[in-house]
């Protein structure tokens, strides 16, 4: 792991509120949907876009000793205790294995089995082909919704929209909504039943809609990611149709366009959306599309928009360009903060 | 600043061609906000879960048939109704699911946190905007009853196909405890008997010949 960041560094650099620097890892928290001062988080009847800024706490560091066809087995021996990583518990308790160093740095898997040293995964975003011993990797908690937003955190009947990435096409609605009743969150679309356990990714969007009342604040606590952001893009056709990603950056706070190694393509679009503004099914306030050159607004921007920052537990959507071949791009970046650690 | 207004005029070109993809969300369930659909039911008036369900598009604005031609009643499917083997204006869209419990067992009330939901809902569905049905048209709920091959039908104002990737709410029409509705106002034929029994006829042909 990353050393300790000096409070006073990590406020700088974050700049996003007070930081706990007593322990190895950096955490901090992120304030999500409409930080405008004085407003509420998310206004009545509106949607805000929403993705995961920090991580959970780290629950285990290691060391790569080899891998298998879906399986990491950790050096050392780690001594864990069959299924650790899986606990028979309802609601489901996930836990995510991320690398956090070597030419895969970033990848991040669900972790379905562990025996004393070893887990079986299934690789979320990235190529377990790419690991190698000696990588280091950690274990923490992944985000669900239980978690993220606990009961309490919106007022009953907020609802959270979520997309499976199998929408073909652009504007693509959303594939599942669970809703917060009194005492857990509930699938009413796409499935049903306690949602507590339902798992959120970093790298992925959101949208948090409100009915009649206001949620006053979102306040995600966390730890730092000290390790690459990473995430797909897909393209679900071939050329001729364009293709909707939900998508963030995994930082708690912003990256600039031209900083992100965003692998983008002429013509992609990154489209983005207005927190602070009310209403459901908001169209984008700002496109900024991918130019041989650079970035550049052509919506609601205008001129280069390369310093444009992202992140921050904002929800975008990126638009790949209709010309795009079929196929998934990985998306990984070193955010920029983490140089200064 | 020319090279940029060429790139922009280019870029608005490929935009305008990929505006042909849509689709919508509908769902008729907004659990401690709004209505929750309930008591749809069969043809005898039973409320039922389990019963395949969707909607019926009105892409012309003239209102449903109350017979059709029979339908392969396919979960997730668009199809054009027609009668007498000619296209109607009318297309049903099945959903993936089936009615059920929009209570779930009790988990989920209404937006008055009194009026629980119930058996014989309907959670909702996705589809595109393809095949003539666009958005600003008016739609039926449907529920079928394979049985009798009858389906009830509920249209209601608010009833209107949404704007291309917007997921709506239309649950205001299950406000309030609903009204027990039966699987009678649409009736779908059933495969004819006469082409049945040619089939049947000719099957037997073929065996006496191989005698």
């Amino acid at each position: 792991m990353k050393p300790i960041i000096p409070t006073t560094l990590f406020a700088a650099l974050l700049a996003v509120g007070a930081a706990n620097a007593a322990a190895t890892d950096p955490v901090g928290y992120v304030s999500l949907g409409d930080t405008t001062s004085g407003n509420p988080a998310v206004k009545a009847t509106t949607d805000v876009m929403l993705s995961i800024p920090l991580a959970r706490p780290t629950e285990f560091a290691g060391v790569v000793a080899s891998k298998g066809a879906g399986t990491i087995t950790i050096g050392g021996n780690p001594g864990w205790t069959t299924n650790q990583w899986v606990p028979a518990v309802t609601p489901a308790t996930p836990y995510l294995l991320t690398v956090t160093s070597g030419t895969e740095e970033g990848l991040f898997a669900l972790i379905t089995a562990n025996t004393t040293d070893t887990a079986t995964v299934t690789v979320i975003a990235g190529n377990l082909a790419n690991v190698a011993a000696n990588d280091q990797v950690v274990i923490a908690k992944a985000w669900t919704l239980g978690s993220l937003f606990p009961v309490g955190t919106a007022p009953t009947g907020t609802q959270v929209l979520a997309f499976d990435g199998l929408g073909v096409g652009i504007n693509v609605p959303a594939s599942q909504i669970y809703t917060m009743a009194p005492a857990n969150w509930l699938q009413t679309f796409g499935g049903s039943g306690n949602a507590n356990g339902t798992i959120l990714y970093p790298g992925e969007s959101f949208i948090m809609r409100t009915a009649g009342n206001p949620v006053a604040s979102l306040v995600v606590s966390g730890e730092v990611p000290t390790w690459n952001h990473k995430t797909i893009i897909s393209k679900l056709t071939a050329p001729g149709t364009g293709q909707d990603n939900r998508i963030s950056y995994f930082s708690p706070v912003g990256e600039t366009l031209g900083n992100a190694s965003v692998p983008a393509t002429t013509g992609d679009q990154l489209l983005i959306f207005d927190n602070s503004t009310a209403g459901q099914n908001k169209g984008a306030s700002a496109i900024i599309t991918k130019t041989p050159t650079g970035w550049l607004g052509t919506f609601g921007l205008t001129g280069d928009q390369s310093g444009y920052q992202i992140g921050g537990g904002s929800g975008y959507v990126y638009r790949r360009v209709p010309s795009a071949p079929a196929g998934d791009v990985t998306w990984t970046d070193e955010q920029g903060y983490i140089l200064n650690l | 600043m020319k090279l940029n207004k060429l790139i922009v005029a280019s870029l608005m070109a490929l935009g305008s061609f990929t505006a042909a993809n849509a689709a919508v969300t509908i769902t008729f369930n907004a659990a401690f906000s709004g209505g929750l659909s309930s008591n749809l039911a069969n043809t005898a008036g039973v409320v039922s879960n389990g019963l395949k369900w969707g909607i019926i598009v009105d892409t012309t604005g003239n209102s449903f048939l109350s017979q059709y031609d029979a339908v392969a009643f396919t979960q997730g499917t668009n199809t054009t109704l027609t009668v007498g083997n000619v296209a109607t204006d009318d297309r049903l869209i099945l959903a993936t699911s089936l009615t059920s419990d929009s209570g779930q067992g009790g988990q989920a009330l209404e937006g008055d946190f009194t009026t629980p939901g119930g058996n014989g809902g309907v959670d909702g569905l996705i589809f595109a905007l393809a095949n003539g049905v666009a958005a600003g048209q008016k739609y039926f709920v449907v529920w079928i009853d394979e049985s009798t091959k009858k389906a009830g039908a509920l249209g209601n104002a608010a009833f209107v196909i949404p704007a291309d990737g917007q997921t709506v709410s239309h649950d205001s029409p299950f406000l309030g405890v609903d009204p027990v509705r039966g699987a009678t106002n649409i009736q779908f034929a059933v495969p004819e008997p006469s082409s049945m029994l040619l089939g049947l006829l000719g099957a037997l042909g073929f065996i006496r010949r191989r005698r």
